[in-house]
């Protein structure tokens, strides 16, 4: 069969020009190109295995440390300062969780208009804001530590990158209650004065750890790494204070400094037998003429000296009587005045020379009468005495920035020390220092080193008592007791009637002494410090108390101070439960039945 | 064209079956089976471990699965617990500080004195016991 119709033939294309092509160069043959290629890839192996034993085996540790360290996030857990509780376990001092308010620059868009917004509330300059959200840093506090209700506002402006961080802050709940016995604390929570700072060690807890893996996102990786190390709380510290004794005590001392004008004030309340002490006010008068006084910014009572003056005087009668200088029956010739070496002393009220028993000497705070006995006395056993009853030398509190009192060396003394130091001039003490003589005649002549606190207990209970107070005799009971009866001769008809109190035997001491100079040697002119020191019951003493008040007006210790310690005592055995004396041989009670001087029942007439 | 040509087969031998007349041998009782081969066996059982191995892998990468995801859903709740274990401490602590504030004889002063009209106390009366006459 033929075909019928044909297909049209394409054209021919344009012949190209062909250029010869340059010489082939002789090529490899395909088993030599396979072998290339086969070591090669053996080499690129190799290499690939080296590299992977290199990771795997050789620098496996390294490698896991490092992708470890980009995973895992330690994040550090704030520990809680202890508490700090009354002698009845009512917070005086604790910690609790408080909101900072901090900032990353970085991520803060208007800093200018979030600084406006955060300075009122934040109570911060609006410069000073907006150059903190301004700088180049990744974290900038802006506030630490607010109030509850400050950090809602805050959290409600839902700025961006303002955020937020918690940690412990310090409360009082008892407002300045004992603020300067209690001390300060830092913006991180680190004790800065007062018992925060003597019990830092055993307050501050221990900062715990939170290892926790995280994905890139930072959330946490579920089945990762989780170890924590919880913080630990700060022991817990229980003082000797009573919280309503304390707070009475601040209460009624402000009110008297209020009442004369005083400039400070000091008031201590202890317990004689254990040494404890119930009540430390410290306070000073306030900045505006007519407001009220406020807690000073140190423990006065133990870091601030002054002149004693007569209240010192239980000391050189004290000494007298142990060394068996003078008897309680014994009596002296005193004129109104008296010079030593250079200087005359005189008392206070003129008065006819005449012979007076020594229970008169102390009862009008003969300053003349007792140089007298002093001069019988000695420098070298006053000096010592004075140094047995603890001044001259801090106390056992070892409280931050307690001062040890000026006490010179006999050696030192001037001609005219004879005539001063009987009498509680040309020395220094610290409130505490002077309430210890009459700890020491209330407990029967022995002394008991004062304390502040009465156990250390951490989170689990586990309570330490601190060790046990000093106990030293100074003087013999037979003196202890006669001097106690001079005491309460003092208050029943002395020159500290006002610190008598119904159904109590009050015994103590008033004390009316020039201040001291701030600016040079000498004393401030019309400058006193006034002072009554006493126990109550005189009989079987509970509480003792020292009440020290800084140019008062008027300035007299009977007049001022006395009537202080009245109330402290009055309020203090009732809160304590202190028994009134009972009524022995008839209806009378206590306080009227007059207190019997002379000698002591177990001396001979 | 030339017409296809095909071999011719070749015809199959006769073989005569076991119980078939052989030229007049004894009948032997013996028959043919199939030849078995001696790696079929482990093949079975190799097959049977495969799919076993490879069941239990599959369930137990799901187990795996399931066991993270338990964990994690866990994780998140430990996670949220602990949120409010740190919310309650806090709430504790907050209550814990306001009952210390309004514990403190400052607060219970200003109460007394302002909201319940009290006045402090004074001072202990002392009254004076009289004998009985005629005792």
């Amino acid at each position: 069969m033929t075909a019928t119709a044909t297909a049209p033939r394409p054209r021919p294309r344009p012949r190209r020009q062909v250029h010869p092509r340059p010489a082939a160069r002789p090529t490899a043959s395909p088993r030599a190109r396979l072998l290339v290629l086969l070591v090669g890839m053996s080499l690129a192996f190799a290499a690939v295995a080296v590299r992977l034993t290199d990771i795997q085996v050789v620098s496996a540790e390294r490698y896991a440390v490092f992708g470890q360290s980009q995973r895992l996030v330690s994040v550090v857990l704030p520990a809680e300062r202890g508490s700090i509780l009354d002698r009845n376990g009512a917070e005086l001092a604790i910690s609790a969780r408080a909101q900072t308010v901090w900032a990353n620059p970085k991520l803060v868009r208007d800093p200018a208009g979030a600084a406006r917004q955060l300075a009122p509330l934040l109570g911060i300059g609006e410069g000073d804001l907006r150059d903190r959200l301004s700088s180049d840093a990744g974290f900038v506090y802006l506030a630490r530590k607010v109030d509850d209700r400050i950090a809602a506002e805050v959290k409600a402006m839902n700025l961006p990158g303002v955020a937020f961080l918690e940690e412990p802050r310090r409360h009082e709940p008892a407002g300045s209650l004992a603020a300067p016995v209690l001390g300060r604390v830092g913006l991180d929570d680190e004790g800065l004065s007062g018992l925060e700072l003597l019990y830092e060690k055993e307050l501050t807890g221990q900062l715990g750890e939170l290892l926790v893996e995280r994905d890139p996102t930072g959330a946490d990786i579920a089945a990762g790494v989780r170890q924590l190390r919880p913080s630990q709380r700060g022991r817990q510290v229980t003082l000797t204070i009573d919280r309503e004794m304390q707070y009475e005590t601040e209460r009624a001392l402000g009110a008297q400094m209020a009442a004369t004008n005083a400039k400070g004030g000091i008031a201590v309340v202890m317990d004689p037998r254990s040494g404890e002490i119930l009540a430390m006010a410290n306070l000073v008068a306030g900045t505006r003429t007519g407001s009220a006084p406020v807690p000073s910014a140190d423990n006065m009572a133990v870091t601030r000296v002054y002149e004693p003056g007569s209240v010192n005087k239980v000391i050189t009668m004290a000494a007298a009587l142990e060394e068996g200088v003078i008897t309680p029956t014994g009596r002296l010739n005193v004129p109104d005045t008296y010079k030593v070496a250079d200087a005359t002393f005189k008392d206070d009220e003129t008065h006819e020379p005449g012979w007076w028993s020594v229970a008169e000497i102390m009862s009008h705070s003969s300053n003349v009468g007792t140089i007298m006995i002093g001069q019988q006395l000695g420098k070298a056993r006053l000096d010592r005495y004075l140094r047995e009853f603890g001044l001259g030398t801090p106390t056992a509190l070892d409280f931050p920035g307690e001062s040890g009192g000026i006490l010179l060396d006999p050696d030192k003394w001037s001609g005219t020390s004879m005539g001063t130091m009987p009498i509680g001039q040309g020395l220094a003490v610290t409130a505490l220092q002077m309430l210890g003589p009459y700890n020491t005649i209330a407990n029967g002549g022995m002394s008991v080193s004062p304390t502040l606190v009465r156990s250390v207990s951490d989170a689990s209970g586990k309570s330490q008592a601190p060790p046990e107070p000093e106990r030293r005799r100074v003087v013999s009971p037979a003196t202890a007791e006669t001097v106690s009866r001079l005491l309460a001769g003092a208050v029943s008809e002395g020159t500290g009637t006002a610190a008598r109190i119904d159904g109590y035997t009050v015994a103590g001491k008033t004390g009316t002494a020039s201040k001291a100079r701030e600016d040079g040697p000498g004393y401030a002119p019309g400058a006193y410090v006034a002072s009554f020191v006493g126990f109550v019951p005189a009989e079987a003493p509970r509480l003792s108390a020292i009440v020290v008040l800084d140019e008062p007006t008027p300035y007299y210790g009977g007049l001022v101070a006395a009537p202080l310690f009245a109330e402290l005592a009055r309020y203090g055995v009732r809160h304590f439960g202190v028994p009134p004396k009972p009524p022995v041989g008839g209806p009378l009670a206590p306080a009227l039945a007059p207190v019997t001087l002379g000698p002591a029942p177990t001396s001979k007439p | 064209m030339t017409a296809p040509w095909a071999r011719p087969r070749p015809t199959p031998l006769e073989v005569p079956g076991p119980s078939g007349p052989l030229s007049g041998r004894p009948q032997r009782h013996l028959r043919v089976v199939r030849p078995v081969h001696p790696g079929v066996k482990a093949r079975r059982r190799a097959r049977l471990l495969t799919t076993v191995l490879a069941t239990l892998a599959c369930v137990g990468l799901f187990a795996i699965v399931g066991l993270r995801v338990v964990l994690a859903q866990g994780q998140a709740e430990a996670d949220r617990l602990a949120v409010q274990v740190e919310q309650v401490q806090a709430e504790q602590q907050r209550l814990r500080l306001l009952v210390a504030e309004r514990e403190s004889p400052r607060v219970i002063v200003a109460a007394a004195l302002d909201r319940l009209g009290m006045a402090p106390v004074g001072p202990t009366a002392h009254l004076q016991a009289v004998p009985a006459a005629g005792r």
